[in-house]
């Protein structure tokens, strides 16, 4: 079984230009990620982006790292992914997105062992509902061939049979894993950029972990 | 088929004591997130708490704008959760977190129609890579109460469950459109988070009245 982690990047790209390359920190929020990513236990880190002159800064960053760089579509982001995962010859796919730099690593490798461990669902998720928090879920290479292929339609309404094996890590209600995961790393505005090099600020470094990620979030007010 | 909306609020409690309490433009984040489910079409929206003195400051905004209040076990969610859904006798229940005033009620109550039209699955989801902390999806009765009365409940064990009954509504492009714009966390955990809400919403100049406008708060917003 092989499992992949695919950051789909683009530069100077829809509300905020150029946001995968905002310094939080000190490093573009990607470079966090692709760091991030490296630790999880993946079999391939791979960055997606496009040959657009733009995109040039995203793969400086993923050589800088020795993270290889798959190419495809500037506007179609299931193409990318499925690029990615037949040139890597990937079973399974996770997809970190390249502007969550506090993303929680434990959490993504339990779900990654779980997988290892308890082959044979279409898609795993930390927990019922995936939050911000832990972007840590799984798609098959397979449910990513079935859904994008159907997934262009004005409305769909999906029954979970179309997903035939789905398997939740964690319960669903679980008050201490939905507490620890209430912070949303996904960065979509410049207020949240700011937030994150608050955080940064406080600290004095970037945080190391999720324990710190929540103490600086116990502590600081904006 | 009952529908009801169920917060459980407690003041004086947690990380943050008093949290819910905290004020933008002139409401705590818990009135707003109660405004907004009162406007909801459910048949009752009902605010658990406990019959500790700290939470009467709750019962008493509960009531001001006319919720249901059920009591019950101060540490025990997940049995105060079962007992509002049985006090009430809900069939469809909508699980709302005090702290939540920039959720999207269209979208949930576009859940919970899909649900009272759609019966017999355990949960209910808008889509699979989009969250609860922005669009508050419904469970069913027997979600709550067939966990809790199992009794096998472990924080602590990776429990492998499958879900196999769950329902997922994708609207458009379910894995890019939609994920796209639920990117802001409405849930308010710490005061960073309440205060970065507080800064957005005078920044608009009024309370978003729903979420395209929480999106265009956003967009404009200038550290």
């Amino acid at each position: 079984m092989r499992v992949g982690a695919i950051i789909l990047a683009r530069a100077n790209f829809g509300r905020w230009p150029d946001k995968v390359l905002y310094e939080i920190g000190g490093k573009p929020m990607i470079e966090w990620v692709i760091m991030k990513a490296l630790t999880v236990g993946y079999d391939e880190v791979i960055v997606s982006t496009t040959n657009h002159s733009e995109d040039e800064p995203i793969v400086k960053v993923a050589e800088k790292h020795g993270v290889p760089v798959s190419y495809g579509p500037a506007d179609d982001r299931h193409l990318r992914n499925r690029i990615a995962a037949e040139d890597y010859n990937l079973d399974y796919i996770a997809c970190p997105a390249p502007c969550m730099p506090f993303l929680d690593v434990w959490l993504s490798t339990v779900t990654l062992k779980y997988c290892r461990e308890h082959s044979g669902y279409e898609a795993y998720f930390a927990g019922p509902h995936s939050d911000a928090g832990y972007p840590a879920h799984l798609r098959s290479t397979e449910l990513l061939y079935r859904l994008s292929s159907d997934h262009h339609a004005e409305q769909i309404m999906r029954h979970s049979g179309d997903i035939e094996k789905m398997c939740v890590v964690f319960h669903y209600l679980d008050p201490e894993i939905i507490n620890r995961y209430l912070i949303n790393v996904n960065i979509a505005y410049p207020l949240q950029g700011v937030i994150a090099n608050i955080v940064c600020d406080h600290l004095g470094h970037f945080p190391k972990n999720w324990d710190e990620v929540i103490k600086a979030y116990m502590e600081v007010r904006a | 088929m009952r529908t009801g909306i169920i917060i459980l609020a407690r003041a004086n409690f947690g990380r943050w004591p008093d949290k819910i309490l905290y004020e933008i433009l002139g409401k705590s984040i818990f009135e707003w997130t109660l405004r907004k489910c009162m406007c909801m079409k459910v048949d009752e929206v009902i605010v658990s708490t406990t019959d500790r003195g700290e939470d009467d400051i709750i019962i008493q905004i509960a009531m001001r704008y006319g919720a249901k209040i059920s009591l019950g076990d101060p540490y025990d969610r997940v049995a105060r959760h079962v007992k509002a859904i049985k006090d009430y006798d809900l069939d469809i229940w909508l699980p709302v977190t005090p702290a939540i005033p920039l959720f999207d009620a269209d979208a949930s109550q576009e859940l919970i129609d899909i649900a009272v039209e759609n019966p017999g699955y355990h949960s209910y989801t808008l889509g699979l890579f989009t969250t609860h902390s922005f669009v508050p999806a419904p469970y069913s009765r027997f979600a709550a109460i067939d966990a809790f009365e199992a009794k096998d409940y472990d924080p602590e064990m990776m429990a492998g469950v499958e879900e196999e009954a769950g329902f997922v509504l994708e609207r458009g492009d379910g894995l890019t459109k939609l994920r796209n714009k639920y990117l802001f966390n409405a849930n308010i955990a710490y005061k960073i988070e309440a205060d970065a809400q507080r800064r957005l919403c005078e920044s608009y100049g009024h309370f978003p009245k729903n979420y395209t406008e929480v999106v265009e708060a956003l967009m404009e917003y200038e550290p």
